[in-house]
This record gives structure tokens, C-alpha cells and sequence, in this order.
């Protein structure tokens, strides 16, 4: 991404295997050395909750229980058992593929159209970016009354240009059926910019002599994004769709601003569920194993991703 | 800054490369002058210039050391900072609220009277109780006193200090009705109350008055256009003041605990008692007060008396629409009545809760001042509380509710304050009662009731979801 | 490749065509909210939220920024913002490189998959799990609000971000340059330092930006571990809503003036932001 390199292979280096090196230049203590400092600020505040999350799990144990007691898995049967973690995962599952798979395909879109080196593209570039500025819980009070139908800008544009009879036709935050889409459509509006920072650096690293070799071939324009771009910038996409999955996934912000989970809990998200659980209603046992199958999911989705990646 | 690592073939097999030093990024220069206290930056000259890797190990624990030191640098400097607090009270309030402005108000005489300085703390309404509850789940003090709401009682008892005793009798008995109940849990008083409020009937008086309405609804209805004091007028009336772009009235469904209370209220008024846990702590979704409340707010709905997307409304939304005029009448917290007089001055109206079969009927929303348990000072926190409830008249200047009868008795033929009287009448109501005290409360309104309410009013039947709730309550406690 | 001019010929001005339409229409999309948040924060308090919304404020008025700076103490919690964003991106670059930096060089090793794996363990946790033990851990020490703190738990939290973004670029630098370093008689640390940070810079200040913005515009953990003297802005915001009353006047001013500092720091790093992240360093 960062180096466009002739291919790799101009180098045939042979390098004497040392004791215990990991790589040719950086043995395993070096990469523990490396890693340490880092390592160091992650294990208080990421590693260590996430312990007590797994530890916890495994107990009653919170405000409605005297003291802590070991359970096993029963409160992990009790969240597969729940039909509010069930409609939960099942909100998660497609609030993330419909967010991220709207934003993946604006922001190529958006990525193709700004390459093109017109003019005054660059400043549109600069305007795309303003979601960018604005924090996630301001988005989602700023969506939150744009798409409201008494006080919302939005459904009295879409009466006036007619795709809407009254501002009442679309009940954004109050009908269970649209109430999930409205926070799809803050969080799109919001991340869209970044993934299409994240696609235009990709294609700005394609080396131009590929697209001087398609042009004597007599390439067209749509060829050149088919056959050139997208193979080009599969790397970058895969690693922000990675990033953009497990965000999407752990949106909290937007929702509860915007919705809290209702109407009728149509866009109760699980990281809702859980912080409910877990702040709210002090059931930190049964919050943390919702937690930990979270997670867990999460990484399984992420290494097989890899292992695909790897594999191509 | 530009890149210059420029690389120049010399053979195949060796590289050579040219890098400066002027070139090492300079942000990162920068942090790392910034970590390194000025004892360590020869170390950090040495591992720049030190040769060879056999060397490199020191340079790690340099490294390393530099890291752990400004780590303890950091630590050391927050020691420093929270030593020096022996004289001052802190105290944790919802940030814009009523209970923020009363308390700064009054910090300057209170460090006059006793030399204690008061530490005002401000946080949104969730991140309240997010704070207490942490506070109260572990075995420091961060604050030695905050306002609650009546609503975190229950969850948050374990870490209050029992209050008993600081009131004098006399000073008790000016409390309003219901505050003591609310604020005691287990026989013992946790909380010294700051203000009670109740929802009472905000109306635009101009329209009541207008003889054109008169005569229509007459014609209409058969009986006189009046202020609806029973559910039938109240339907009656929101009916037909709902034209020209105007509601009659609105319905909180909005996902939460608003929803719920709305709900409830109307259950008071059709005869149930004991909300929802019945006795034994055992549910009374069975009641047939609380279909009847359900099925009132479907009449309203299906009357079209009130806005379309009322399961994204609350209270604040539907105060804002009467403001600007969209809505005619609203059941609404008593406080929204100075803001609303603001805006439309001498055009609103003020108006007991309405009654069902059973009379009038409301649920307070009181909050209270209380004092940590795991505060070192727990005497003058104690003092403060004490002189705080003399202080009591600020929170009706500021927010117009209060908690002492002696100040509502103050204001309730001031003009300008024409919703005291109103909201008097409501919490003197027979049926007026709190919700019930159980740390699981929050759960079971959140979770349970939130959405039967707003199913039962999208059509759902209300017997159905009613007895589904029951269940799921059932299963919750056990 | 695209930067023809118009008139080559036809194929090419209809293409340029097309893409002057769907970038104008994209951008309308895109700028509305904010365009939307910035006039209603010209607009009188009461007319902030109406029931018959307008786009341009039809009095023009600075009611909402004199509220801003009367009732709240917005300069420090803006001081607090950018140095709790700054200082903890600036820890996370500095570390979170080093630690990439070792991951991406040794991707074969198990050790180091390990860590990969732990790394991706600690991005996928919700936060929303777990600041209520963070904010116990920081309250048992005695450090609640308290600015350093807010910066040590921000670069913490951001810190999986960091690594997982600089691993896919240190992945680009050819390993050649190391082992170049190496034949010259660098450990492993002076050539990190030496010769693969000034050709990563460009990528380490995109990453840099992100980071920023993710503590800039962060709010559960602030919500938790700040009160007053280390509160941040967006906690500020959100107490301009309070159950009294619903007053978004003063928070849209606030939220525009907060988006202002990122505004400037993006346009000065546009090209950092994207052409920088491919400086083309290496030539061969």
C-alpha cells in the first residue's frame, strides 16, 4: 500500500538462520521487547476486563444474586435460549451486512468517481469528508431529529419532491419496520467517508504503468475499473471491511441516541442488549457471556476471513 | 517531511542505504522529548548512536524504562492532585439540571457557614447512575453526596448512608405527600427529598375560551366546552380540537420509561393499586385496571387524536410540539409548565390530572439528595443535606416543583406559577402512588412493559400482551 | 490515466459528464447534515426544533453560541479533548508501530500469530462491556477525572486500532530494507528508527488522524471517567439535553465549533490522509 515495489522477486538473498529467529532480522526476544510496551498499555484496560467479562461469565453474579456463584455455562445456555438475544443477534447480524455493504459499495464508488483528477474534485473530496467531524452521538441526535416527522427536515424534502404523500407516510423512529434503517442510514452517512479514504489510497498506490499498458491494449474506462482497480485494491478492501465489520457490529452510539432499541425493540442491537444487561439491570454474569459469545463470534468471522484471504 | 531513504543498488547482494537523521519523523522526535524526563535524555542519545546489536538489549530496557517511568511520573502527579482535598465536599448532580444550579447557588454561603468547600460534579442523566452504581458497587468514595432519581433507590441502597435523624419532626412533617415513602427502603429514610413532581394537564386556554369552540362543541357533544377533568371529556375534547393541523393531545410512547409511567398513570386512575407487584411482590397484570388503561390510550390513538409517530415520543418532543402550538392539551410533567409559559404566556393553562372510575390518580417523580456510604465525611455531608432543605425554595424558582409544602403554600396564588396549585390537587390524590421499590424495576419497565405498551397501542391484544408481561415478570423474579 | 481534458472525444466528455452528476450528487448527500447542523446553530433556540423545519434559519442569530459560552465551560473541555485525542494518539503511534512494526516482520512465527490473534481478540470486545470496569479500576486508584488518565485509557482502548491498521502497512515494506540495515550493522531497533519509520511517516499520520478521531469524538469512556475538570466535549453536548427541557439550539452550536479543530487538522493533512499514505519511497 504504502511502497509501489517492482515485483519482489529482483532479490534472491539467502540469510544464516540464527538461534531462534522469527524472521531475518528479529529474533522472538526482540519481538517481545518490541511488543511490550504496547502490550503493557492493552493488558489494563482491554486484556484485563476482558478476563474478568470471561471470568464472570461463569457465575451468578451481580445485583440480583448474594455473592458470586459458579454456574457453568448456564448463563451461556440461558443467552442461547433467550429470544432477546436471538432477535439481538439477528438485528446485529443485519444492521452489519446492510451498513458495511452499503458504505464497501458508496465508497468504491465514491473512490472511482474522486480519482479522476477534474477540477474542483479535490475540494469535493475535502466537503465528503465532514461525517468525519461529527461524533457519533451528535450524528445520531442530528439524524435523530432530521428523520423525526414532526420536527424532521427529511420527510418534508420527500413530500416536496413527491416520493412522499404527508410527513406521516414514513414513521422513521417510530415504526419497528423502518426504525433499524434509520440508524443504518446515520451510521452509512457516517463511515462512508472513511471507507473511501481507506479505497482511494488504495487505488492511488496502482502503479501507473499498469494503466499505460491498458491503454495501448485500448482498455475502456469500465474495463480499467474491473479488470485493474478492483483486483488491485483487494488487499485494502478486505482489511477495512474487517475493521468497518467489527465496528458496525459494536455500534452503540447512533442506536442509543437515535432509538434506544425500540420501538418495540426492532433495533436493539446486542451491544444495547448488553450494556443493558449489564448497567442497567446489574445482571453482570448473564451481560458477560452475551459478551464473550460476542466476541467470540466475532473473531471466528475474522480468522476465517483471513484464512480465506490467505488461501487466494 | 520527506521520505529519503533512497535506496542505491551497489550489487546484488548488499544494500546500501542513506538515511539522516534529520529525516527520523519529526512528531516522533517530538513524543518522544515529551516522555523522556531530562534524566533520561542521554540514555535516549545513546541508543540513538550505540552500535551494533549486541548492545541492544540495554537499549530495550531503556526503552522499557522510559515507558514505566513516564507511566510513574503520571501516577506521581495524580497523587499530588487528589491529596489536597481535606476541606471540600464533592457532590454529583445531573449537568443543566435543576439540582446543578440550586447547588452553585448555594456552595459560597455553605464554605462561609462551615468552611467546606463544595465540589460541584456534573453528568448527563445515564451517566448518573452509571457512576453511582459503580461507586456503590465498589468500596470508594469518589462523591460524598448526589441527587438521585426516586427510581435508583432500590439499586443503589447497598451505598447510601441511612438519613435518619437529620430532619427535625417538624421539618418532616412539611414534607409533600408520598416523598418519605419514596425515599425509604427497608424502614430506613436514604435520601433527603429535593423536589416531588407529577404529571397534571397542561391546556391552551385561549382555545378552551374561544366562543366559536364553545358553540361547536356544544353542537357537537351536547355538554359545554369545559377543562376535561374525567377520561370521557378528555377523549371527548382531544377529539375535537384535533383540525387545522393541530392535535388534540399526545400519548408518550416513546421506548423507555416514559411510556411505561404514561401507562400507569392511567392505571391509578382506573383503580389498581400496588403498581404491577402486587402483594407478595407477586405481578397483578391481571387487573382489569390496567387492560382499561390500555384500552383507553387505543381509543385515543384510534380517534386519531393525537400524532402518528407518537412511539417515538417523549415527553421533551411532545412539551416542544404544544409549545409551537401543534397540540392543544398534554398529561405532562408539572415543571414543563414555566417553559410552555414562556412560549405561549398567558395562552396556557394549568390543570389537575385527569380522573378515571377510581378519581384521580398520578405517580410522583421525586429526587433526592444522599450521601454516599463510603464517604470519609459523612457529619458534614449530613450538615449539608440539612442546609441544603432550607435551601429547598431554589428548586422552585429554578425548575417550579419543590419538596416542602411550606414553599408550594408560598407559591401556589402566584400567577406565574399557576400548575402549583394543580400539581398540589394531583399528589393530595387518593390514587396518586409510587412505583413500586425493587432493584428490578428498571429491567422489568425497560423490557417488559415498554414494549407491551407499545405493542398493545400498534393493535396488539391487550389481553394477550398483558398476560405474556405476567409471565415474563413471573420468570424474572423467580 | 484520469486526467483527460474535456473535448478528446466523446466517450471521454460523457464520462466526465457522469462524473461531475454523481460526485454533485454524492456531495449534496453527504454535506446536508452538517450543512443542516451548522445553519440551525444560527437559528434562535426555539427554532431549532420545529414542527415545520426549514433549512436556512429565516432570523440568523448567535443566541445558541452565547448560551454555548455562558452556561457551559466549553474552552476546557475542549483543552481537555484535543490533549486527551493528541497525547493518546501520539502513544499509540509511538508503541503501537514498535509492536506492529515486530508483528509484521515475523508473520510466520507462532508466537507472534499469537499475538495477532490477541490483538484481534481485544478490538472485537464491545466497549460498552466493559468501561464500567475500567471506570472501576481508575476509580479504586484514585485517578477519576483526571486528564493523564483519560489519555493512558484512550491510547489503551485505540490501541488494537492502531496495530491493526500499521501491520497491513509495515506488510508493504519490503523486508529488503531491513536486512540492508542489518548487512550495515543495525539491530533491529536503530533500523525500525533509522529506515523503516521515515518510510511508513506518511501512513503512520493517516493512521495517526483516525486514532485522533476516535478518542476526539469518543463519549462512553469520558461519560464514565470525567466530571468536571477532565470532562470532554462530548459529554458537554449531551447535557445540553436534559430531561427538563429540549433545548438543541446550544448543542449544534457546540457540536460545530467541535468539528472545527478537525476540520483544520484534515485540511492541512489532506494529502496525507491519501496520496501521502503511498509516498513512493522506495525506488529500486
Amino acid at each position: 500500500m504504502i511502497i509501489n515495489l517492482h515485483r519482489k522477486d529482483n532479490f534472491s538473498h539467502t540469510v544464516p538462520k540464527k538461534r531462534r529467529m522469527l524472521s531475518s532480522t528479529i529474533e522472538r526476544k526482540t519481538l517481545g521487547f518490541f511488543f511490550l510496551p504496547a502490550g503493557l498499555f492493552m493488558v489494563a484496560f482491554l486484556l484485563f476486563p476482558l478476563l474478568k467479562l470471561v471470568y464472570d461469565s461463569f457465575f451468578a453474579v451481580g445485583d440480583n444474586y448474594e455473592g458470586r456463584t459458579f454456574i457453568g455455562f448456564a448463563n451461556y445456555i440461558k443467552a442461547f435460549t433467550s429470544q432477546q438475544f436471538q432477535s439481538g443477534s439477528l438485528h446485529t447480524l443485519v444492521y452489519v451486512v446492510v451498513a458495511v455493504g452499503l458504505e464497501t459499495v458508496l465508497g468504491l464508488v465514491l473512490a472511482v468517481i474522486l480519482t479522476n483528477k477534474y477540477r474542483g474534485f479535490k475540494a469535493i473530496r475535502t466537503f465528503l469528508l465532514s461525517p468525519l467531524m461529527i461524533a457519533p452521538l451528535v450524528a445520531g441526535l442530528v439524524w435523530k431529529f432530521m428523520l423525526s416527522s414532526q420536527f424532521g427536515i427529511v420527510n418534508v424534502l420527500l413530500v416536496k419532491v413527491g416520493i412522499i404523500q404527508s410527513t406521516d407516510s414514513i414513521l422513521w423512529l417510530a415504526d419497528s419496520r423502518f426504525s433499524l434503517l434509520a440508524c443504518i442510514i446515520a451510521d452509512v452517512w457516517l463511515t462512508t467517508p472513511f471507507m473511501m479514504l481507506m479505497f482511494l489510497a488504495g487505488i492511488q498506490s496502482i502503479p501507473e504503468s499498469l494503466y499505460e499498458s491498458a491503454a495501448v491494449e485500448g482498455a475502456n474506462k469500465w474495463q480499467i475499473i474491473t479488470k485493474i482497480i478492483l483486483p488491485s485494491i483487494k488487499g485494502v478492501l478486505f482489511s477495512t471491511l474487517v475493521i468497518r465489520v467489527i465496528d458496525a457490529a459494536r455500534t452503540f452510539d447512533i442506536i442509543w441516541a437515535m432509538t434506544q432499541g425500540g420501538p418495540q425493540g426492532s433495533s436493539e442491537l446486542l451491544s444495547v442488549q448488553i450494556y443493558k444487561m449489564l448497567q442497567r439491570y446489574g445482571d453482570v454474569g448473564y451481560a458477560s457471556a452475551m459478551a464473550v459469545i460476542f466476541i467470540i463470534v466475532l473473531i471466528g468471522l475474522t480468522l476465517f476471513a483471513q484464512h480465506k484471504q490467505n488461501r487466494d | 517531511m520527506q521520505i529519503c531513504g533512497s535506496v542505491r543498488e551497489k550489487s546484488f547482494t548488499k544494500l546500501h542505504i542513506v538515511v539522516s537523521l534529520k529525516n527520523i519523523c519529526s512528531p516522533f522526535k517530538l513524543c518522544i522529548e515529551q516522555t523522556l524526563k531530562s534524566q533520561h535524555t542521554t540514555q535516549y542519545a545513546s541508543f540513538l548512536v550505540t552500535e551494533k546489536g549486541s548492545k541492544m538489549k540495554h537499549k530495550m530496557q531503556t526503552l522499557i524504562s522510559v515507558v514505566v517511568t513516564a507511566a510513574a511520573v503520571l501516577s506521581l502527579a495524580a497523587c499530588g492532585s487528589s491529596s489536597a482535598e481535606s476541606k471540600t465536599l464533592s457532590i454529583l448532580v445531573e449537568g443543566g439540571g435543576p439540582a446543578e444550579k440550586v447547588a452553585r447557588s448555594n456552595a459560597a454561603e455553605f464554605e462561609k457557614e462551615t468552611g467546606y468547600k463544595i465540589n460541584i460534579d456534573t453528568s448527563p442523566y445515564s451517566g448518573l447512575y452509571d457512576k453511582l452504581k459503580a461507586e456503590t458497587d465498589s468500596s470508594k468514595a469518589t462523591h460524598d453526596l448526589a441527587v438521585i432519581d426516586v427510581l435508583w433507590f432500590p439499586a443503589l441502597a447497598k451505598g447510601l448512608s441511612s438519613v435518619d435523624g437529620v430532619l427535625s419532626s417538624s421539618e418532616e412533617s412539611d414534607l409533600m405527600p408520598q416523598l418519605k415513602e419514596g425515599g425509604t427502603i427497608d424502614g430506613k429514610l436514604l435520601g433527603i427529598p429535593t423536589w416531588t413532581n407529577a404529571k397534571i394537564l397542561l391546556y391552551r386556554k385561549d382555545l378552551f375560551e374561544n366562543e366559536a369552540n364553545k358553540t361547536a362543541f356544544k353542537e357537537q357533544y351536547g355538554y359545554d366546552l369545559k377543562v376535561p377533568t374525567t377520561w370521557a371529556e378528555y377523549r371527548d375534547t382531544a377529539k375535537f380540537f384535533t383540525k387545522d393541523d393541530m392535535y388534540g393531545t399526545a400519548i408518550i410512547g416513546q421506548t423507555g420509561a416514559d411510556s411505561v409511567t404514561g401507562w400507569l398513570e392511567f392505571a391509578t386512575q382506573a383503580g389498581a393499586n400496588n403498581l404491577v407487584l402486587g402483594k407478595g411482590n407477586k405481578p397483578n397484570l391481571g387487573d382489569k385496571a390496567y387492560s382499561q388503561a390500555l384500552d383507553y390510550m387505543r381509543d385515543l390513538v384510534k380517534d386519531g387524536s393525537i400524532p402518528a409517530d407518537y412511539l417515538s415520543l417523549g415527553t421533551s418532543e411532545i412539551s416542544n410540539m404544544f409549545n409551537q402550538g401543534k397540540i392543544a392539551m398534554q398529561l405532562t410533567w408539572a415543571h414543563f409548565y414555566l417553559s410552555s409559559a414562556e412560549e405561549l404566556g398567558d395562552k396556557v393553562g394549568a390543570a389537575p390530572m385527569i380522573a378515571g372510575s377510581a378519581g384521580v390518580g398520578a405517580i410522583p417523580g421525586p429526587w433526592y439528595e444522599v450521601v454516599m456510604k463510603n464517604s470519609k465525611k459523612q457529619d458534614i455531608a449530613k450538615k449539608y443535606l440539612e442546609f441544603m432543605y432550607g435551601k429547598n425554595e431554589g428548586y422552585m424558582e429554578t425548575l417550579g416543583v419543590a419538596a416542602r409544602k411550606s414553599v408550594f403554600a408560598k407559591y401556589e396564588d402566584n400567577a406565574k406559577y399557576a400548575h402549583v396549585k394543580a400539581l398540589e390537587t394531583t399528589l393530595a390524590a387518593k390514587q396518586t402512588q409510587n412505583r413500586p421499590a425493587t432493584k428490578m424495576w428498571t429491567e422489568i419497565e425497560t423490557e417488559i412493559l415498554s414494549p407491551l405498551v407499545q405493542n398493545s397501542l400498534k393493535g396488539a391484544n391487550t389481553k394477550d400482551e398483558l398476560s405474556k408481561a405476567q409471565q415474563s415478570i413471573e420468570d424474572l423474579l423467580g | 490515466m484520469f486526467h483527460e481534458r474535456f473535448g478528446r472525444n466523446k466517450s471521454d466528455n460523457f464520462w466526465m459528464i457522469a462524473m461531475y452528476v454523481l460526485a454533485g450528487i454524492f456531495l449534496l448527500a453527504f454535506v446536508f447534515p452538517y450543512l443542516y447542523m451548522l445553519f440551525s446553530s444560527f437559528k434562535p433556540s426555539n427554532e431549532v426544533i420545529s414542527v415545520n423545519p426549514t433549512f436556512f434559519p429565516e432570523r440568523w442569530s448567535l443566541e445558541n453560541y452565547r448560551s454555548v459560552f455562558q452556561t457551559s465551560d466549553i474552552g476546557t473541555n475542549f483543552a481537555n479533548s484535543f490533549i486527551a485525542a493528541l497525547v493518546s494518539t501520539i502513544i499509540c503511534l509511538l508503541l503501537g508501530s514498535l509492536a506492529s512494526y515486530a508483528i509484521s516482520r515475523t508473520a510466520v512465527s507462532r508466537f507472534s500469530n499469537f499475538l495477532l490473534v490477541l490483538v484481534l481478540c481485544l478490538k472485537m470486545i464491545p466497549m460498552s462491556s466493559i468501561v464500567v470496569p475500567i471506570y472501576g479500576l481508575v476509580q479504586q486508584f484514585g485517578f477519576y477525572d483526571y486528564l493523564p488518565v483519560l489519555c493512558i485509557v484512550y491510547a489503551g482502548v485505540n490501541m488494537p486500532f492502531v496495530l491493526w491498521m500499521m501491520i497491513s502497512f509495515f506488510k508493504e515494506v519490503p523486508v529488503e530494507l531491513d536486512e540492508a540495515a542489518a548487512v550495515d550493522g543495525a539491530g533491529p531497533l536503530k533500523s525500525f528508527i533509522r529506515v523503516i519509520l521515515p518510510v511508513v511517516t506518511p501512513s503512520l499520520i493517516s493512521t495517526g488522524i483516525f486514532t485522533f478521531l476516535l478518542a476526539w469524538n469518543d463519549f462512553l469512556v469520558a461519560l464514565l471517567l470525567t466530571s468536571s475538570d477532565a470532562k470532554t466535549v462530548p459529554v458537554a453536548l449531551s447535557e445540553f439535553l436534559t430531561s427538563y427541557n429540549l433545548d438543541l439550539g446550544p448543542m449544534t452550536g457546540a457540536a460545530v465549533l467541535f468539528s472545527f479543530p478537525v476540520i483544520i487538522i484534515s485540511f492541512f493533512l489532506q494529502r496525507y490522509l491519501v496520496s501521502g499514505m503511498l509516498a513512493g519511497s522506495v525506488k529500486g
